[in-house]
């Protein structure tokens, strides 16, 4: 345990530094020695995971922190070798079925059957194992499907827990089988605050007006900001509160766009957009994230009459995209869509100006 | 008449009965026909009109009624030639006809009209024919079976009979006589018998004799139509062309070609005949006469020759195209390029200018096409067959020539066969060495559509290689017309130039698209020609010729085969390729043609933002866009549901981004590369990712995944792993600096990160993170981040590897252990490179391991083994000076140096 994200990270539910109540639910009950099946489901980190593991934890002791990765092979029905990595210990397996893409079905059908078969024969343990599916909101319907026969079938030995961003995209047959239960994303104070333990513990205290900085920069994402000011700290080991806090490159990368399709509206401009926008693309950023942050940077600088449209065809866009193949295609609709309200608009300011 | 006949004529009388009833019959029963007979009393009676007549003249009256409704000119052809018929059958007929028992005979033989065919011409003619000789036969016949086979006649007799007789007696003591007959004449009969068997047929009439009857009904009947059609033709054409052709000529024309293929039957003849360009013919003619040495041994002019070439070699400055030939022969006397490879289109008469140059030059061509066998051994028995051999049974024999037709479709292995065989010989030594085969001595023609397939590669090299030029059009046309005037066509010249452009020149498509109208109606005008389908290539077009044509207006393209009619129809909008419609209608055909939908549109989108079109309002993109976006959910529906029906409506997203973005400019149009490298590129950094994540320790993988790995933790990460170390010996690290730097080993390895020793182009060493997240999360043209020095990554990147090592080494080990051994294990680095760290002496604690008699256990483990590795190594470098040279160190080389040598 390394970085503070890993090493301040609690492990047991009566640790958590927020949502105490929800903390307190969960605890009472696995208290009473069963729960149903979990649907975890919050912002990128809002401790999730970090519950989820304290819940185990309750529920197993600290044998489940004993991870290991195994690899597992499937073959598809139509013959293809599927390989997926797991982390398990001995209670419980981890997955994330949507590694393998369209073929998650084959993962969750055979995977979750040979899980949930084996009994436990220690009777000093839980008769049932925990099966943690992560970003469920990534299946495909076919394994959604999957997922909701087996759920049932499958009870006696075995829990599911659920573990997605949005439940928008998890079919309803799974979420009223689920006892849902959100993370939300911790407040800025509540960022400040743990930042000012965990530095304190790390023997650099970090001034309250970084802190408060570094938390409005990770957008309530703790495990930014932890990372953040960690990396404040390698940069200048006495924190300063005037201190610079580094963004991520392609945020800024991002904003840069905007800024240039703001600037100037013209096909040569689209152009360099677009080898932007491959650029992007092809650091893994995801293509509703790209389109997601331009449309921010691009609200912040367009008027408000302005605003209502942008979004509308932003959100259109964004449907289209998430029903076609290439991003870059519609990534450019959206750009070139909005430099055509921009440049209307625009034109017709400056017209009335005269 | 006697037996013998009786039985003869009594056998074809069977025969005739099986054919018309064959259920009934059964040769041992002939009273069988008296049966026949008995169902068919009633049609007898019905008959009797007819049957009252006299029976010498039968056939006249009664065909001439049935047939009234023929025309007059039929009727007298079919009686000339029942009168020949009645010629043929006369020896029969010689005979009268009882006329006794003709009611009954008639009546059957009526029977046998029952199902009469509704035909028509020739069959209807050939059947009444049939019907005639039948009833003639039958009536005699069954005459004969019923006069002269008396069915109820004792063979026995009781009294003494007439002539030879035998008696015998029976077991009741009756005494019977029979009659003997002659023995010679008995065999006689039954020789006979033999022998009309053999002749006899089912059919009343030999199948021969009715197939020549036929055959000249049919020839009759065609001279007659073809007599009407050519006065008919000729009346029409007197008007317009007011020239009278040779009424037989005409018709013997007619009557040959109607089966034939008008390709074949125009194909030319002679050389003069070819329609291809001159200076093509005479490269090939010149090429096959070099060979007159070798094959018949006549003496190749060269002299001669080169003394034209050089007059030549002006012409050809004009002509770069034409291929030369090389006037040189070798030392078989062969010319130096055996191979010739004739390239181009379809329909250009290539393999007609092959056939008709070596005929013209005195060779008797042998083809191989794609029709034929062509695996390898075949091809190469067919090959030495036609180059080695001759044949000898015709009365001519001349030497072959190959002609090796659509190469292009055969395999690898054969040109390879083709190839070998042709270079035989050309080393000495081969020669000798392998009798059996033998070397080219004939020429060989190659023809293909595409000499860019890959397996024609060398042979391309090996061959001389004429490319087709496109057929004039007006050479083309002019022979069309000359086809069409012959064939009485009506036609001009104008829609047969269109004709030509249409197909493109060529002259297959044209002359069957020529023989087609002829078929369907005898006029080909200019509407036709551009409302037919025919003729028309499914051409494929390449992905460049698309694009431009998307992104550039249209020419005006004048069409000079407009004419008046054309105008005042409806479709002369057809011809004006400017219109928005024929503009969207050329450009969708262009897009079917092109096919690669993917490829086209991915080359639109990378190309369209560079045109000049003006689009003030953008408006235009957002449209283009649009299309875009569409065609790509239409993509991945088609990908996802299989549902290829809705498929036909991509090609469209091309019209829309004509009509947008067409300018007259010319631009230069790029392929598309730009999304299968971002898709490279997206793959590499992913494996990256994959890679990073891949041996992570369990506890951080647990709350990672991949997004929040690229999106989260990355670009801090990296800002993390780059503290800032003292440039010095960490043995002078403060107590802070060391937990500081064991802090970041324990970060990297937990991120399965570390640094690794690359050679850069410019010979530079220089230590890289891997996995390289870098080029991850850094974007070009962004602020440079601050680097580690190479001395503190080469430091990291060792202590990294001893970190490694050690926890594998006793897993389990908690970091504060580890710790405290860091100093103390050794390196695994390089050991060129240990000159940049000076050296702590260590000894190692490790406490030996004794056995009982206090023996020190040597473990064998492979860490062990590198511990005694590196410990000599330790030795050797604390004990020694290295030597570097060029690239290597060495201690071998010992002198003796001071230290303030070194100082």
């Amino acid at each position: 345990m390394s970085l503070w994200v890993d090493k301040h990270r609690p492990s047991s539910l009566n640790k958590l530094d927020y949502h105490k109540d929800q903390a307190t639910l969960l605890k009472k009950l696995v208290n009473g020695g069963d729960f149903p099946h979990l649907l975890v489901y919050g912002p990128s980190g809002a401790g999730k995971k970090t519950r989820i593991m304290c819940l185990l934890r309750e529920l197993y002791g600290s044998g489940v922190e004993k991870l290991r990765i195994e690899q597992h092979n499937f073959t598809t029905p139509s013959n293809k070798k599927i390989e997926i990595s797991t982390i398990s210990s001995n209670y419980h397996i981890e997955v994330n079925p949507s590694d393998v893409g369209i073929q998650d079905r084959v993962v969750i059908q055979e995977l979750i059957k040979t899980v949930a078969q084996t009994n436990n024969l220690d009777s000093s343990q839980k008769d049932f194992k925990v099966v943690l599916l992560t970003e469920v909101d990534k299946l495909t319907k076919d394994a959604q499907h999957a997922l909701r026969r087996t759920m049932e079938k499958y009870m006696s030995t075995c829990r599911l827990i659920l573990c997605c961003v949005s439940t928008s995209k998890v079919i309803p047959a799974i979420r009223s089988r689920c006892l849902g239960i959100r993370v939300a994303a911790p407040s800025i104070d509540e960022i400040t605050q743990i930042l000012q333990t965990v530095c304190k513990k790390e023997g650099c205290p970090i001034p309250t007006e970084l802190a408060k900085r570094v938390a409005e920069k990770s957008k309530r994402n703790l495990r930014r900001a932890l990372l953040m000011a960690e990396a404040c700290k390698v940069q200048q080991t006495p924190l300063k509160p005037d201190q610079e806090v580094s963004e991520p490159d392609w945020e800024v990368y991002l904003r840069e766009t905007a800024n240039m399709i703001i600037q100037q509206q013209s096909p040569r401009r689209l152009l360099e957009v677009r080898g932007r926008l491959y650029e992007l693309l092809t650091h893994c950023i995801p293509a509703d994230i790209i389109m997601k942050g331009l449309l921010q940077e691009l609200i912040n600088n367009c008027d408000g009459e302005l605003k209502t449209e942008v979004v509308q065809s932003a959100a259109f866009f964004q449907h289209r995209l998430q029903l076609g193949q290439k991003a870059i295609y519609h990534l450019e609709a959206f750009v070139a869509k909005f430099m055509a309200i921009y440049k209307r608009f625009m034109e017709e300011n400056i017209a009335d100006l005269f | 008449m006697d037996d013998y006949d009786f039985d003869s004529q009594y056998a074809d009388e069977l025969d005739a009965l099986q054919d018309f009833e064959p259920p009934n019959y059964s040769p041992c029963k002939p009273k069988r026909s008296l049966k026949f007979d008995s169902p068919n009393v009633k049609t007898a009676k019905d008959l009797n009109s007819s049957a009252i007549e006299p029976f010498d003249s039968p056939e006249k009256p009664s065909n001439g009624g049935r047939l009234s409704n023929g025309t007059h000119q039929r009727s007298e052809k079919r009686l000339r030639s029942e009168d020949e018929y009645a010629n043929l059958s006369g020896s029969d007929q010689d005979e009268d006809f009882p006329t006794l028992k003709r009611q009954n005979k008639k009546a059957r033989t009526e029977a046998f009209d029952i199902p009469p065919p509704p035909v028509n011409g020739i069959d209807k003619r050939i059947t009444d024919i049939r019907r005639q000789y039948t009833h003639q036969n039958g009536e005699r016949k069954a005459t004969d079976l019923i006069d002269d086979y008396d069915l109820e006649r004792p063979r026995v007799h009781k009294r003494i009979p007439s002539g030879d007789f035998m008696c015998t007696t029976n077991s009741d003591g009756e005494m019977f006589y029979i009659k003997l007959k002659d023995e010679i004449a008995m065999t006689k009969e039954f020789e006979d018998i033999g022998k009309r068997k053999k002749t006899s047929q089912l059919l009343s009439v030999s199948f021969e004799t009715l197939r020549e009857q036929a055959e000249k009904l049919r020839q009759e009947k065609l001279m007659a139509e073809a007599e009407m059609l050519t006065q008919e033709i000729n009346r029409d054409l007197s008007e317009r062309l007011s020239e009278d052709e040779d009424d037989e000529a005409e018709k013997a024309v007619n009557h040959e070609a109607e089966k034939l293929l008008w390709v074949e039957k125009f194909a030319p003849k002679t050389y003069t005949d070819l329609l291809s360009d001159e200076s093509i013919n005479r490269t090939l003619l010149h090429w096959l006469k070099l060979w007159d040495y070798v094959v018949f041994g006549k003496d190749v002019k060269l002299k001669k020759k080169e003394m034209s070439k050089k007059g030549k070699e002006k012409e050809q400055k004009k002509k770069k195209f034409l291929p030369e030939v090389i006037d040189e022969l070798d030392k078989h006397n062969r010319p130096v390029q055996k191979i010739v490879l004739l390239n181009g289109p379809p329909g250009l008469g290539k393999t007609t200018l092959a056939h008709i140059i070596a005929k013209h030059c005195g060779y008797n061509v042998v083809e191989m096409n794609a029709s034929d066998d062509r695996s390898a051994d075949v091809f190469k028995t067919k090959l030495e067959a036609a180059t080695q051999m001759k044949s000898v049974l015709e009365s001519d024999p001349r030497p072959n020539c190959l002609v090796i037709d659509e190469i292009d479709g055969s395999p690898q292995a054969v040109i390879n066969i083709l190839l070998n065989f042709v270079k035989r010989s050309d080393e000495p030594g081969q020669k000798k060495k392998k009798k059996d085969e033998g070397i080219l001595l004939r020429p060989i023609i190659c023809i293909c559509n595409d000499q860019y397939v890959p397996a024609l590669r060398q042979l391309r090299m090996n061959a001389l290689v004429i490319n087709f030029p496109q057929t004039e059009p007006a050479r083309l046309a002019s022979r069309l017309s000359e086809v069409a005037k012959s064939q009485s066509l009506r036609t001009d010249l104008n829609t047969l130039l269109a004709l030509c452009n249409k197909t493109e020149n060529d002259i297959r498509s044209c002359i069957n698209t020529l023989q087609f109208c002829f078929r369907q109606k005898k006029e080909l005008t200019m509407r036709t020609v551009q409302t037919m389908n025919v003729g028309q290539k499914d051409s494929n077009k390449s992905l460049f010729s698309m694009w431009y044509e998307i992104f550039s207006l249209p020419r005006q393209k004048k069409n000079k085969f407009i004419s008046l009619h054309d105008i005042q129809g409806q479709d002369w909008k057809k011809n004006d390729n400017l219109s928005l419609e024929s503009r969207f209608k050329n450009v969708l055909h262009a897009a079917h043609c092109t096919g690669e939908y993917s490829k086209l549109i991915q080359g639109m989108f990378e190309n369209y933002l560079e045109c000049k079109f003006k689009d003030p309002k953008m408006e235009g993109l957002v449209l283009a866009n649009d299309w875009l976006c569409f065609t790509d959910l239409l993509n991945s529906q088609i990908s996802s549901t299989q549902n290829y029906s809705i498929m036909p409506y991509i090609p469209y997203i091309t019209v829309t981004f004509h009509l947008l973005f067409a300018t007259n400019q010319t631009q230069r149009i790029q392929y598309p590369h730009a999304d299968q490298d971002a898709f490279l590129q997206r793959q590499k950094s992913g494996n990256l990712v994959t890679s990073l994540m891949s041996d992570m320790l369990p506890s951080v993988r647990m709350f990672v995944n991949e997004t929040d790995v690229v999106m989260e933790i990355l670009p801090p990460l990296l800002e993390i792993i780059q503290p800032n170390l003292r440039p010095v010996n960490t043995q002078l690290y403060s107590v802070k600096e060391k937990e500081d730097l064991a802090q970041l080993i324990r970060t990297m390895i937990a991120y399965n990160m570390t640094y690794n020793q690359e050679k850069t182009p410019e010979g530079q060493y220089t230590y890289v993170l891997d996995p390289n997240m870098e080029e991850v999360a850094r974007f070009t043209g962004m602020k440079q981040h601050k680097q580690l020095t190479y001395a503190a990554k080469q430091l990291i990147s060792r202590e990294i590897g001893l970190e490694r090592l050690r926890r594998n080494e006793t897993p389990g080990l908690s970091s504060k252990e580890t710790k405290k051994k860091l100093e103390k294990n050794s390196d695994v680095v390089p050991n060129h490179l240990q000159r940049l760290e000076a050296k702590p002496v260590m000894s190692r604690e490790e406490a030996a391991e004794r056995d009982f008699f206090g023996r020190i256990i040597k473990r064998k483990t492979p860490e062990a083994q590198r511990d005694d590795k590196q410990e000599k190594k330790k030795n050797v470098l604390n004990t020694d000076i290295w030597f570097h040279f060029t690239e290597g160190f060495s201690n071998a080389v010992r002198r003796n140096v001071r230290v303030q040598d070194f100082l």
